[in-house]
């Protein structure tokens, strides 16, 4: 009562008397922390009010506004004055009237993607695009418009006012209202509306836990649907595919590496990345190029009105962004930049664990975007990436006996890295095209390099071998990129385009350098490379039959080149979505995908290789069916459910049949045999094969607080069937993961202080186990796969399961007006589960009897890190 | 959509939690089941012996290896149609002197056992290969003292069949024993520097080391060819420092077993086998060692082997 009485005390002052209502508004909301709400189309904005006096209270205020207006006004919540007023007389003109406009947020001048724009009776509408531009059909009936986006104000708007040219329309953030100040998970995963994908904004893509706190990727892994890898890793897995299956898009230009330090950290800086649609069924046809998920990162444009930066430091990293306009409402900028801490905080206990004597872990990464506004409608971006990675570890063992001495060293060193460089243009050519045309630059280098020596001296022969080998895998990609969406109607989108690209392909350059006993052999091997050319086109639709109905239909062609070699696709999408009632809806789609690219992942225990391959004139392209079918909706006010299934195959998806390790020193230190196999050509070690993929999948989500969780659940089966392997028969998917359930539950205690918590749980990935001793030829015990009652050779054993808990506690404070310090504190399995990374099995040399050993990396783990922004 | 069916939705996903389950399959399987071990290796004009053992569940200390000696085994000529019984010798080893398979034979082995599941296997006796005489000569004294020799080897078929070949290098100073014992891989290097694209060597390709090549004509017509140089034994035991006598004679031979499509894949997995070691984890592949028995593990195959000596002078 007191904050209320004091309001309406505060006495305003108004140097000039001669103020339209607009102005007042102003002059009031600059005075107070008071908002005003109203309909532009009911409220005379722009008429003079002659003030009889310079000082009132905003009572008084309100009283003479009304008073000569002829409005009504209410004061809510102590915070919020809703001006009523009479509606404007409709417009005489009778004609439908082709409106466009513009929707940026108010504070920071960026747009806002997929905001709505509805007629009053929200019976008809459109969305924006990812410029923010609409275009709406006005029927003479309609005099103004509801433009909405969630967690702003929706506002109306005149339809004249948007009738000559193209106009800006504002929106205001409404977290600043008391009865919203909880922000965040209100709009947390809130799926794309129409068919059950993911849409995720810059605060939802902060919230998953990591082995190193928050990282966009780690919230994309607890959607339905979604699971990740070996644990601490950034690979993704969507409903029975591989990590190379996922198109990670960097403000559209794809990326093949997208993990820091083993997967640790994922490439996507939070302070870069500005939002992400997931997209695990129900393509549109702009998108190809993988089979299981498209994940499409937008990066932040920059605030266009005000400077903003922030500093943020954590054991892993220390990161910097800073954002601002170079041209005020014109031309804005985004600078964000890590540099890794792993070498001050990791090095040491990695060393301890894996024997080390010296190693190095490191990183970095650079965002840089640019925009610039030409007019409006008419925009330029320029984005750049670099990041690097680096690994080097080195180890040393001397071992004397009566034989002699015995010294060995090795080292093994990994480095990888992205550029990134793309430039785009989007323009609204004409009354009913917009247009968007790219142009991009992708350099993704891996180089790992390992060695041996070895020296032993008896006391009368030194015997000294040694081995260097060193690999590149290079893919430079360059790309041309248009579309065009026309407008048809309010009820039909139409949107095509075309794509030109050039790959440049090196899978592997390798030297090696081998001295055994002093004589010393040098080997390169300089693969050449690989050269691609492709094309693809597109042509998408989506029609509104009704307001509850609507089917999206597209067609993509894509044509890859390579060794005079022409692969050729058809890929037709088809998806229909139907309100079933007034709260919930089904969605089935029925899409064909296909991947040109390929991702080797070394079968071995040595160093974690990987190598991205192209489709060849040996290896063709990998192609996907999948039909899904997705039923939800909202239970209550705060509940939302989500009920999918579906079947997926999958055709010509490799594995690397060979059992041995690139190289093969790194786990195995112990074993001195030279175990390197120089001849990698991968195309004949890697088998095409089919995927067979299928599952349902259940979320429920509480969406509103202080108490926010979400709860999902996927049940489902992944086999493979290669001609080569297992005898032809299905085998379990390395990664099938018949239970998935992820609990993530936070609550706010106040404003600025929560507590979160997420519990995982999955079956145990599949591997396989040699459990069976037998005599060969030779009368030497071997060791083979028990293949018994049709059960798989391959796959045929299982990890433990897993499951993790890791809770943390988030607290913000506001040390000045724009300065804002928040505090995160994380635990990382909370109660110390050991889960497997890896099991290993080997014979002891006194009895003779195998053991299998378990491989925990990652104990229970705090965490903290410190962010500021001002 | 009413409360009720929200409960519904949550019962029947607690439900699908509690009573769905995934088999764990670890490493105390106890439906692990033994299995007949059948080994056989056989030439034209020998007795056939058949190696009978039974396989073990290597995380039961309990279970063991076990020759298996009361073993029903015949083999049946696929030509002829007629069965021989081979009997147990001891040791699980089953023969009859009255049987002896011929080149381009086909024969099936069928071995019953108390307390196992039954094992039957097939397999040819191919023809020895026609190798050209080897040309070779001699390269210059290298700083280390070493000489290298150079090969070149030509292997002809006339059969329409694929034809596989399994050789090696061996000097004279081995027995010439067709037991192809695999000893240390450095014990006999031989760089392959020329070879035919069907030559694998397991150790895989023509700039590195092995002992043992695979040869087979399965992709090209014609005959193979292939090149090869041997630079420490046996030259290295003739030509070293003060003792080197370029007079000196050298003699290599080169095995060559012409064997069938399985024993080919038997000998390429062993090498992968032993080079690979017994290192094996959850992220790895362990080697698959290749079988043709029916229902049992172990190899059943026939061969022909030819020695073919090299000498220099």
């Amino acid at each position: 009562m007191t904050s209320y009485a004091q309001r309406q005390n505060k006495v305003l002052s108004f140097s000039d008397q001669g103020l339209n209502l607009a102005q007042i508004i102003e002059i009031v909301e600059e005075q107070t922390d008071l908002k005003f709400s109203y309909s532009s189309d009911r409220i005379p904005l722009n008429k003079d009010i002659d003030l009889k006096k310079s000082d009132y209270t905003i009572s008084d205020l309100m009283d003479e506004i009304g008073d000569h207006l002829s409005l009504n006004y209410k004061i809510r919540n102590n915070k919020r004055i809703l001006l009523l007023g009479k509606a404007k007389e409709s417009s005489a003109n009778t004609n439908v009237q082709l409106l466009s406009g513009l929707i940026v947020d108010e504070l920071s001048g960026e747009p806002l993607y997929g905001a709505t724009i509805t007629n009053k009776n929200r019976d008809r509408g459109v969305s924006t695009n990812e410029i923010g531009f609409f275009r709406y059909s006005a029927n003479s009936d309609e005099d103004s418009l509801v433009i909405s986006y969630i967690g702003f104000n929706p506002v109306y708007v005149a339809v004249n006012e948007l009738k000559s040219n193209t106009k800006k329309i504002f929106l205001r953030s409404n977290i600043e209202f008391e009865e919203v100040l909880i922000k965040t998970p209100n709009a947390r995963k809130l799926e794309t509306e129409s068919n059950f994908n993911y849409y995720l904004n810059e605060a939802q893509l902060n919230e998953g836990f990591g082995f190193v706190g928050s990282d966009p990727l780690n919230t994309i892994m607890q959607l339905s649907g979604v699971h990740s890898g070996r644990e601490g890793q950034k690979s993704i897995y969507v409903r029975g595919g591989s990590p190379d299956q996922n198109l990670m898009l960097m403000d559209g230009v794809p990326l093949y590496e997208t993990s820091h330090v083993f997967g640790l950290s994922s490439i996507f800086n939070a302070d870069a990345v500005k939002n992400v649609q997931v997209y695990k069924h129900a393509y549109p046809a702009k998108y190809g190029g993988r089979l299981s998920s498209i994940i499409d990162f937008r990066m932040n444009e920059g605030n266009a009105y005000e400077r903003k930066s922030s500093i943020g430091f954590s054991p892993l990293s220390v990161h910097l962004n800073t954002e601002g306009p170079l041209v005020i409402g014109k031309t804005s900028y985004n600078l964000s930049a890590r540099k890794s801490l792993v070498n001050a905080f990791y090095n040491e206990p990695i060393e301890k664990l894996l024997g080390f004597d010296d190693s190095d872990f490191s990183f970095y990464d650079v965002n840089l975007k640019l925009s610039h506004e030409i007019e409006e409608g008419n925009k330029l971006y320029f984005n750049f990436y670099r990041g690097r990675d680096q690994l080097e570890v080195f180890r040393s063992e001397s071992q004397e006996s009566a034989l002699g001495k015995l010294d060995r060293q090795s080292f093994d060193n990994l480095n990888w890295g992205n550029n990134v460089f793309s430039l785009q243009w989007q323009n609204n050519v004409s009354e009913k095209v917009f247009s968007k045309i790219g142009f991009s630059v992708s350099d993704y280098t891996y180089n790992a390099r390992s060695g041996f020596d070895f020296r032993f001296d008896d006391g009368d022969v030194v015997e000294s071998n040694s081995l260097d080998i060193s690999a590149v895998s290079r893919i430079i990609d360059l790309g041309i990129n248009t579309e065009f969406q026309y407008f048809v109607s309010n009820k039909f989108d139409l949107s095509f385009g075309t794509g030109i690209f050039h790959h440049r392909y090196n899978p592997t350059l390798k030297q090696s350098n081998i001295y055994l006993d002093g004589n010393g052999q040098e080997f390169a091997n300089e693969a050449p490379f690989i050269s691609a050319d492709e094309i693809n086109a597109f042509i998408d639709t989506k029609w509104h039959l009704s307001d509850g109905t609507s089917i999206q239909a597209g067609l993509r062609f894509n044509s890859f080149y390579v060794r005079e070699k022409n692969w050729l696709s058809l890929q037709p999408r088809l998806t229909v979505n139907q309100q079933v009632s007034k709260r919930t809806q089904f969605t089935l789609s029925a899409t064909k995908m296909t991947q040109n690219v390929h991702l080797l992942v070394n079968p071995g225990i040595g160093l974690p290789t990987e190598l991205w391959i192209p489709s060849t004139d040996r290896l063709p392209p990998e192609h996907a069916y999948q039909l899904a079918l997705a039923y939800g909706g909202n239970l209550t006010d705060n509940l939302r459910f989500e009920i999918a299934g579906y079947v997926k195959e999958m055709s010509n998806v490799v594995e690397y049949i060979s059992p041995f390790d690139l190289f093969h020193t790194f786990l195995n230190f112990s074993d001195i045999d030279i175990k390197f196999d120089t001849n990698r050509d991968w195309e004949n070690f890697v088998q095409s094969g089919e995927s067979n993929s299928k599952g349902v999948e259940f979320s429920l989500k509480k969406t509103n607080g202080p108490l926010y969780f979400d709860i999902s659940y996927v049940y489902s089966k992944t086999d493979r069937v290669f001609e080569g392997l297992n005898d032809g028969r299905p085998f379990p998917f390395k990664y099938d993961r018949t239970h998935d359930l992820s609990i993530t539950g936070s609550y706010f205690l106040s404003e600025n202080v929560n507590i979160h918590a997420q519990w995982v749980l999955g079956t145990g990935d599949a591997y396989t186990l040699a459990s069976q001793g037998s005599l060969n030829l030779e009368g030497e015990e071997v060791l083979s796969v028990p293949c018994q009652n049709d059960s798989p050779c391959r796959n045929n054993a299982r990890l433990d399961t897993y499951h993790r808990l890791d809770v943390g506690i988030q607290a913000t404070k506001k040390l000045r007006k724009k300065t804002v310090l928040t505090l995160d504190l994380s635990v990382f399995n909370a109660y110390n589960r050991k889960n497997t990374y890896y099991k290993y099995q080997f014979q002891n040399p006194v009895t003779g009897g195998y053991n299998l050993e378990n491989v925990s990396l990652f104990p229970i783990m705090p965490y903290f890190s410190v962010n500021l922004d001002f | 959509m009413s409360i009720l069916n929200f409960k519904s939705i949550i019962f029947f996903c607690l439900a699908l939690l509690c009573f769905s389950c995934s088999k764990d399959i670890g490493e105390n399987q106890s439906d692990f089941k033994s299995n007949i071990v059948l080994n056989s290796v056989f030439m034209s004009g020998e007795v056939m012996t058949v190696d009978l053992s039974s396989s073990r569940n290597i995380y039961d200390s309990n279970s063991k290896i076990e020759d298996i000696t009361n073993a029903t085994v015949e083999v049946t000529d696929n030509k002829s149609g007629a069965t021989h019984s081979l009997y147990s010798i001891g040791q699980g080893k089953y023969e009859s002197e009255m049987f002896r398979p011929e080149y381009g034979g086909s024969y099936t082995v069928h071995v019953d056992a108390d307390g196992f599941q039954s094992v039957q296997s097939t397999s040819e006796i191919p023809y020895p290969a026609f190798i050209k005489e080897p040309e070779a000569y001699q390269g210059e004294f290298a700083e280390d003292g070493l000489r290298e020799l150079f090969v070149n080897l030509e292997f002809y078929s006339e059969s329409e069949e694929p034809q596989y070949y399994v050789w090696e290098i061996v000097n004279e100073d081995d027995k010439g024993s067709l037991d192809f014992n695999y000893t240390d891989i450095l014990n006999n290097p031989v760089l392959l520097f020329s070879a035919d694209s069907n030559t694998e060597s397991v150790l895989a390709d023509e700039s590195f080391q092995t002992r043992v090549f695979l040869t087979n004509d399965g992709m090209n017509e014609g005959p193979i060819q292939t090149s090869f140089v041997t630079m420490t034994e046996p030259a290295v035991a003739f030509q070293f420092g003060d003792e080197v006598d370029p007079d000196a004679d050298i003699l290599i031979k080169v095995r060559v077993m012409t064997v069938s499509k399985d024993l080919y894949e038997y000998y390429k997995s062993m090498e992968v086998y032993r080079l690979r070691g017994t290192v094996n984890s959850s992220i790895t592949q362990p080697v698959d060692i290749h079988s043709n028995v029916e229902n049992g593990l172990g190899i059943f195959a026939g061969f022909a082997a030819q020695e073919i000596p090299i000498r220099l002078n």
